[in-house]
């Protein structure tokens, strides 16, 4: 058993929309500089599984502990007492929900399936922005340009350079972020998500559309922020090279519900999962 | 070119513009073209500030308000309650016994400090104005602001009424003066004065845009969802947002009353919204210079160059159809060319530089000279995309009248598409 500090617990998040269990029952846990994958067929509810530990969506059941503190807890409740279809109804009792921004205060970045980089802006401010919240200046000090909001935004500008130049992305600092082309993007993507100096980080499907050779580059990518910045990584990937490659602990979802967990070896032999994405025997 | 180059000769410019206002509004007799020039200058500046307050929320935060008159016009009321003197508010208030607020901040201050003191007394009711305007704006921006796009237009919009209708009420008619004009107050006597507030005003709001809290802004604007997820708390920025347009709008409500020395609710409805709206998409949403060129042409348009289609003569020619009202259709169909043929503003969402200036300078000649060549290319591809268009249509009358031929002849019409074999392969990556 893993004897590494747990920074990031689902116990039992269910997630239903009216009448659709989207997440059923999902127990997962993060360590501390792990890199844990979550696989599962389309439509398998890890997206929503995301939406929720960042505080898009508030999870019908369950809680969600990061570094060590409950943040977000949910039980059945209103209409939803006598739709609800999952499991552990009535072990919570508690309903505390976060807004995705104090998500992030707390440390837990993610990037975005379908590109979300902010389209009129160019790629340095795209990772300015993220450090905004950082800053404590306001607005008037920043509006009026005192001497310590200046430093600021110096600074600002100096680390986010740094990131840039991390992600290769330095030559690009003054394009408009939607005029890179889409590997380049996703690395601004990560880029920004860094911005926000994240302990935990989440990342939606980062080799979509991507070839061999560069799912092979952003392999090794995500393993070297993963040392350089300390952090626990928790990815969708459907790639199975990547997530086999690069990931210590899968979690396989199937039509919200969690059919495997384990290392990449106990879950390549594992027949539920052989089966979901291959199909049984009729 | 430099970066003290380009300052310099931002300060010259300015300072040119200054002293010709400054000056052309002492000098120059009234009733002359140049006057009018003045008073296009005046009024433009003005609507320039509410514009660029306006772009704020609609083109850097992305948030569609449409509540710039109701805030104008709480800016004009505060301005002038507060500076109407105390002899005249028997007269202005004559339907009400004088009021309530008997005193004059502008009377008060010039009292205990002279010239200063008169200053002081105009500047800390437009302050003052602003502040109002924040707080009301502040206040209604709590439950509006939870809406989004279409439905947070309509809801501003509806505030906006509201606001007229209650200046209107006849029980606040002793501060309001009901639906009778406010008169007399104090209003500056040269018109440096709007320009020089709105200027300032306007630097003040583009120091925002260009400050760490004006990149948070246009992320919202460009996608919530993501701005979210990088730490920006989305109602607080929105809410800053909307209460410092909201100032702005109330500093130029305030410069608007000055300008034109009575004010009554009336005039400030949604048509006016429209007006400022119009302003900003013509200049360009997301351009705060845009706003600017474009609040200038505006006035001029409709209150100098266009004059003439209502008093029967413009630009030399005289007919019966150029009768009051004939200007509103002229210009209507001008912002239809406008919109068509330059649909995202004159600027965009790019701001002025001298470079782009100077490059377009340089490029104008050659734009003019190459216009008619342009134009011949542009019309030779049209014929083109219409002779296709004709070939086309042509070839499928052909086509239909051998596919009937051939139903008459008894021909099969369909061919069957040759079949591919369906190949699956499963590969089980990561092996």
């Amino acid at each position: 058993m893993d004897k590494r500090q747990v920074v990031l617990k689902l116990s039992d998040i269910t997630m239903q929309f009216g009448g659709v269990v989207a997440v059923d029952n999902l127990n997962l846990q993060v360590h501390k500089n792990e890199i844990v994958g979550l696989i599962g067929p389309n439509g398998a509810g890890k997206t929503t599984a995301f939406n929720c530990i960042t505080g898009v969506y508030e999870p019908t059941n369950g809680s969600i502990e990061i570094n060590g503190d409950v943040v977000i807890e949910n039980y059945p409740k209103g209409k939803m007492k006598d739709a609800y279809k999952g499991h552990n109804q009535g072990k919570y009792t508690r309903s505390l929900t976060m807004l995705p921004d104090k998500v992030t205060k707390l440390g837990v970045a993610r990037t975005f399936q379908n590109i979300r980089l902010f389209k009129g802006m160019t790629v340095l401010e795209n990772v300015m922005v993220a450090m905004h919240m950082n800053q404590t200046e306001s607005v008037f000090a920043a509006t009026f340009r005192t001497k310590k909001a200046r430093a600021t935004e110096e600074a600002m500008r100096e680390e986010a350079l740094e990131l840039l130049r991390e992600v290769d992305l330095l030559e690009n600092k003054d394009d408009l972020s939607t005029s890179l082309p889409y590997g380049k993007q996703r690395h601004l993507e990560i880029a920004r998500a860094l911005a926000t100096h994240p302990s935990i980080l989440l990342l939606d499907e980062p080799a979509a559309g991507m070839n061999p050779q560069e799912s092979d580059d952003l392999m090794r990518f995500i393993g070297r922020i993963r040392d350089q910045f300390d952090l626990s990584i928790l990815m969708i990937e459907h790639h199975m090279q990547v997530v086999m490659g690069i990931c210590e602990h899968i979690y396989v979802l199937n039509y919200g519900g969690q059919i495997a967990d384990g290392t990449p070896e106990e879950i390549q032999a594992n027949p539920a999962v052989i089966e979901a994405y291959l199909g049984g025997d009729e | 070119m430099n970066k003290n180059t380009k300052v310099a000769l931002s300060t010259i410019c300015i300072i040119l513009f200054m002293a010709f206002v400054y000056f052309g509004d002492m000098w120059i007799r009234p009733g002359s073209s140049m006057k009018m020039l003045i008073t296009v200058i005046e009024k433009g500046s003005i609507y320039a500030l509410v514009a660029v307050s306006m772009n704020l929320l609609n083109g850097f935060t992305g948030l569609f308000s449409l509540g710039q008159a109701g805030f104008m016009l709480i800016g004009a009321y505060t301005y002038a309650i507060f500076t109407i003197p105390a002899a005249s508010h028997d007269s202005v208030y004559q339907y009400f016994n004088g009021g309530v607020i008997k005193w004059s901040i502008v009377e008060i201050l010039e009292g205990k400090l002279g010239i200063v003191g008169h200053y002081l007394g105009m500047f800390i009711p437009i302050l003052l104005a602003g502040l109002v305007v924040a707080l009301i704006g502040f206040l209604i921006g709590i439950p509006v602001l939870r809406l989004k796009s279409d439905y947070l237009a309509i809801a501003t919009l509806g505030f906006a009424e509201i606001i007229r209708a209650f200046f209107q009420w006849n029980t606040l008619g002793p501060v309001t003066n009901g639906s009778n004009v406010l008169r007399k107050y104090t209003t500056y006597k040269n018109a440096i004065f709007p320009v020089l507030v709105a200027g300032i005003s306007i630097a003040i709001l583009l120091l925002l845009i260009n400050s760490t809290y004006g990149r948070a802004f246009r992320a919202i604007r460009d996608d919530e969802i993501a701005a979210e997820a990088m730490g920006v708390n989305l109602f607080r920025h929105k809410e800053m947002s909307f209460v410092i347009s909201s100032f702005f709008a109330g500093i130029s409500g305030a410069l608007l009353a000055m300008f034109q020395t009575t004010i009554s609710a009336t005039p400030f409805t949604t048509v006016m919204t429209y007006e400022i709206l119009l302003i900003v998409v013509i200049g360009g949403i997301g351009s705060v210079t845009g706003s600017i060129l474009g609040a200038f042409l505006f006035t001029a348009a409709s209150e100098w160059w266009l004059r003439g289609l209502d008093s029967g003569r413009w630009l030399g020619i005289s007919s019966d159809l150029m009768r009051p009202g004939f200007r509103k259709v002229v210009f209507a169909i001008l912002i239809m060319l406008i919109v068509l043929f330059y649909s995202r503003g004159i600027m965009g969402d790019k701001e002025f530089s001298w470079e782009g200036f100077i490059a377009w300078w340089k490029r104008l000649p050659e734009t003019i000279r190459t216009w008619p060549k342009r134009r011949k290319a542009a019309r030779a591809a049209k014929k083109d995309a219409r002779d296709a268009k004709s070939a086309a249509r042509a070839r499928e009358k052909q086509g239909k009248q051998e596919s009937a031929d051939k139903k008459l002849s008894g021909e099969a019409l369909f061919t069957p598409l040759p079949m591919a074999d369906h190949v699956i392969v499963f590969d089980k990556e990561g092996k």
